[in-house]
């Protein structure tokens, strides 16, 4: 029972760990500009999908997927900006809101019409999907990975915003 | 070092500044006064290029028609903007650490330095949120932090505003020493009496336009003058 316990609360700091990156965004876009960014899962959406492209086309080395996605997250939300949130950047939040929603909306209609209405599974990338035992418990280095990169990308974001002149700029504008 | 020839500012049909021109050389110390909506604040704002104009403005023989805000404050010039405008979220030190982007990591060291020899208050509460500071506080914390950019010429627009009279002496003490320091001040105030002690010129603005101009000594013993446009 005791055994159970550990190995779920293992397997949920690494699940735990993934939803907090990606909430990090959503955390920063909302502290800065009062904006819920009903979009941000669409910027994951598109780093997923092109993951699952890149596969498809045999393009399957961490080493070139991951950054590819990355890109293609940043590309996505540099877009989402230039379309949906500087035309309306000094409009009340609610106008924010809205094109927040509408820009979801097109994206996700987008990939129902272009790829598939059914969810899409990426293989675990090669060499990332190994298992480790260790007085008796089971966990895989990804789920290692997620959580140590949450904690590095937490920190990482503590340290820019409290160290560069960027990221005091940016703390200077948020509203608490 | 600040030359104004026929600046304008409208903000749509609403003329604020009407072709006024003005100068303020090397290491003097020039008020402009006039009561609320006279333009003052106006042109501060384009000088600091924060508001379309038109006109001439140069500073040390640059013309800033094509300059931008952060170069203007490289050239040596900073502003501490009405109202005082403290960063409320971030704290004392952390505000003078973004007066000081345009500068050196040295010059930061030095000018931070200085700004708590010369408010040893500000030093002792150098990790409070801004926001926490007390009126006149704030207001020093705004001087300070425009002296980050190792600024020539300062701006001072309003230092007095909503301060108690006691806090007042202590902002214009301050003001004094930077100017014996050889600071070149542009200072606008409602606070005639205030301004006037201080500076050696002033230009008497009301309704966007200079209606007087003149060594500060000869306005100050100008009441007809103080009482027409500043109302005592």
């Amino acid at each position: 029972m005791m055994d159970y316990a550990v190995q779920q609360t293992l397997n949920a700091l690494a699940f735990g760990s993934e939803y907090a990156l990606l909430a990090l965004g959503l955390a920063i876009v909302f502290s800065l500009m009062n904006l819920v960014n009903f979009a941000h899962g669409e910027i994951i959406t598109i780093a997923a999908y092109t993951m699952y492209l890149m596969v498809v086309m045999a393009v399957g080395h961490p080493s070139i997927v991951i950054p590819m996605a990355l890109a293609a997250a940043i590309a996505g939300a540099l877009l989402f900006e230039r379309v949906a949130f500087r035309p309306v950047r000094y409009a009340p939040p609610t106008t924010g809101l809205l094109t927040a929603f509408g820009m979801s909306i097109i994206v996700q209609n987008a990939f129902l019409l272009f790829v598939s209405a059914r969810p899409r599974a990426v293989p675990v990338l090669g060499g990332l999907n190994q298992t480790i035992t260790f007085n008796g418990f089971t966990i895989q280095t990804l789920q290692v990975m997620e959580f140590v990169i949450a904690l590095v990308a937490m920190g990482a974001l503590v340290v820019f915003l409290k160290r560069s002149t960027l990221g005091l700029a940016i703390r200077s504008l948020s509203s608490a | 070092m600040l030359v104004i020839e026929g600046l304008s500012v409208a903000y749509g049909a609403i003329k604020a500044v009407r072709t006024v021109s003005l100068t303020v050389a090397a290491g003097e110390a020039v008020a402009l006064i006039g009561a609320n909506g006279a333009g003052k604040t106006s042109i501060i704002s384009a000088v600091c290029g924060l508001a379309a104009s038109t006109g001439k403005i140069s500073f040390a023989g640059t013309d800033l028609a094509r300059t931008s805000v952060e170069d203007r404050v490289r050239l040596g010039m900073s502003v501490t903007p009405e109202g005082r405008k403290v960063f409320a979220n971030l704290t004392v030190h952390e505000n003078l650490r973004l007066g000081a982007a345009t500068t050196t990591k040295a010059a930061y060291a030095r000018n931070r330095d200085s700004a708590f020899t010369m408010f040893p208050r500000l030093a002792e509460r150098r990790d409070q949120f801004a926001g926490t500071l007390s009126g006149g506080e704030q207001q020093m914390l705004a001087i300070a932090r425009s002296l980050m950019a190792d600024p020539r010429f300062l701006m001072l627009d309003e230092p007095s505003l909503g301060l108690a009279p006691r806090i007042i002496d202590v902002i214009f003490e301050h003001i004094v020493e930077l100017k014996q320091r050889g600071l070149t001040l542009l200072l606008v105030e409602q606070n005639v009496r205030k301004a006037l002690s201080v500076a050696d010129r002033a230009y008497v603005l009301a309704t966007g336009e200079v209606r007087m101009s003149g060594p500060a000594a000869d306005l100050r013993a100008d009441h007809a003058l103080i009482s027409a446009y500043l109302g005592g």
